[in-house]
């Protein structure tokens, strides 16, 4: 029994170890540069600071997409992009985290994907698929597009959405609650999106 | 059938566990995402206002409360009124409560007490820090002894760092005032007592 079992493990983890999973980039643009309002400033005194200093909603663009290959043994050539997006259809889980300061000890950065975005290219065999395998190219925001507390360790990076196939300009809002103990000026951190692939 | 009921609620509370528990993982190894995944990162800067925002707060009812920041508004106190033969009358349910903020990390602040006019002949008040809520976790200096108060300024709490009291009377620092009169009299009309934020 447990040998039939140690056998399934082992053919799982070939398959998966040879899963047809192709290189794909990750592209980030717009940096959120947070600047309080005095609008977003507290103004009953004993009250902390917290009120949240937010970024618009588009402040960072993702892009997920394969990257064009060299062709294969019977066809040569370059196969772009757009063609192995077209062809390859993975499911990706992108996790945020960010670099830890002490200045920030005191703060909660936050972020949020709303569930726009567009699919690439827009529209594609797989789409008209009954139950293609990974189900439709979807994007899937967590916390159901509310705002997630960004850890500031990679240790412990938190999944912020989901999604099937590439996917471009995935707009990513940000928020900060200060505290009155933060500094004016605290250093500039680092926001760190990672993308994991998987065939399944 | 009991047991199938205990099998249909345990499978329910496995699928609500999983509905609201945030994906968390480690990313702090390149194994991770190194096969049809990705890593980038954005630079992020903040800049907060400065804040100092102070109250004296009581619940006595008909007495009123300063705003240092906003009007500075005429405390009548009703519970001195006149003093008869040359007592002496306490009044202690005071408390200072501040959100501050400082431009340049380094400075503190201090809470400077003064009146508006002079005391009448023959009757003297003083304030004095009695008591700090929450074992004075915003690390200020609060001056413990009795404060002879004039028209002069004088420190009252000391060494205020970035943070905030929280709100309402218990938290911040109490004040209790003595007021000293060696014959019957009143305060002069429209007599203040004076808090303000300063930088030290």
């Amino acid at each position: 029994m447990s040998f039939r079992l140690y056998s399934f493990i082992f053919l799982l983890n070939i398959s998966l170890g040879f899963g047809q999973i192709k290189q794909g980039t990750l592209n980030v643009t717009g940096y959120p540069n947070f600047k309080q309002t005095l609008n977003e400033v507290v103004t009953e005194p004993g009250v902390d600071d917290n009120l949240g200093v937010e970024t618009n909603m588009n402040t960072s663009m993702l892009s997920f997409t394969l990257d064009e290959s060299s062709g294969t043994i019977l066809g040569g050539g370059i196969v772009s992009s757009l063609v192995n997006c077209s062809n390859h259809i993975f499911r990706y889980k992108v996790f945020m985290h960010r670099s830890s300061h002490p200045e920030y000890d005191n703060m909660v950065v936050m972020a949020r994907v709303t569930g726009e975005g567009a699919r690439f290219p827009s529209s594609i065999p797989y789409d008209n698929l009954p139950g293609g395998i990974l189900g439709p190219r979807n994007l899937t925001p967590a916390n159901n597009g509310q705002y997630i507390a960004i850890p500031d360790s990679p240790f412990r990076a938190t999944k912020i959405m989901e999604f099937i196939g590439c996917w471009r300009d995935i707009p990513i809002q940000y928020k900060i609650l200060p505290s009155a103990k933060s500094p004016v000026n605290p250093p500039d951190f680092e926001i760190f999106f990672t993308v994991v692939g998987s065939v399944l | 059938m009991n047991n199938f009921c205990r099998l249909v609620r345990c499978v329910m509370m496995f699928f609500c566990f999983q509905g609201t528990s945030q994906e968390i993982l480690d990313v702090s190894d390149l194994a991770t995402y190194i096969l049809g995944g990705d890593q980038k990162s954005v630079s992020a800067n903040l800049e907060l206002l400065p804040i100092s925002l102070l109250n004296i707060t009581t619940d006595i009812l008909g007495v009123a409360s300063f705003n240092k920041d906003t009007d500075v508004r005429v405390a009548g106190y009703p519970a001195f009124g006149t003093i008869a033969n040359g007592g002496e009358a306490t009044l202690e349910s005071f408390w200072l409560n501040y959100t501050v903020r400082s431009l340049d990390l380094l400075d503190k602040f201090k809470i400077v007490v003064s009146t508006n006019q002079p005391l009448p002949e023959g009757m003297t008040l003083e304030a004095q820090i009695i008591n700090v809520s929450g074992l004075n976790n915003f690390n200020s200096t609060p001056i413990m002894h009795p404060i002879l108060l004039s028209e002069v300024e004088q420190v009252i709490v000391d060494d205020i760092p970035n943070g905030n009291t929280e709100v309402g009377v218990g938290k911040g620092f109490q004040v209790k005032y003595t007021l000293n009169a060696t014959n019957a009299g009143e305060l002069p009309s429209g007599f203040q007592v004076i808090y303000q934020l300063a930088i030290k």
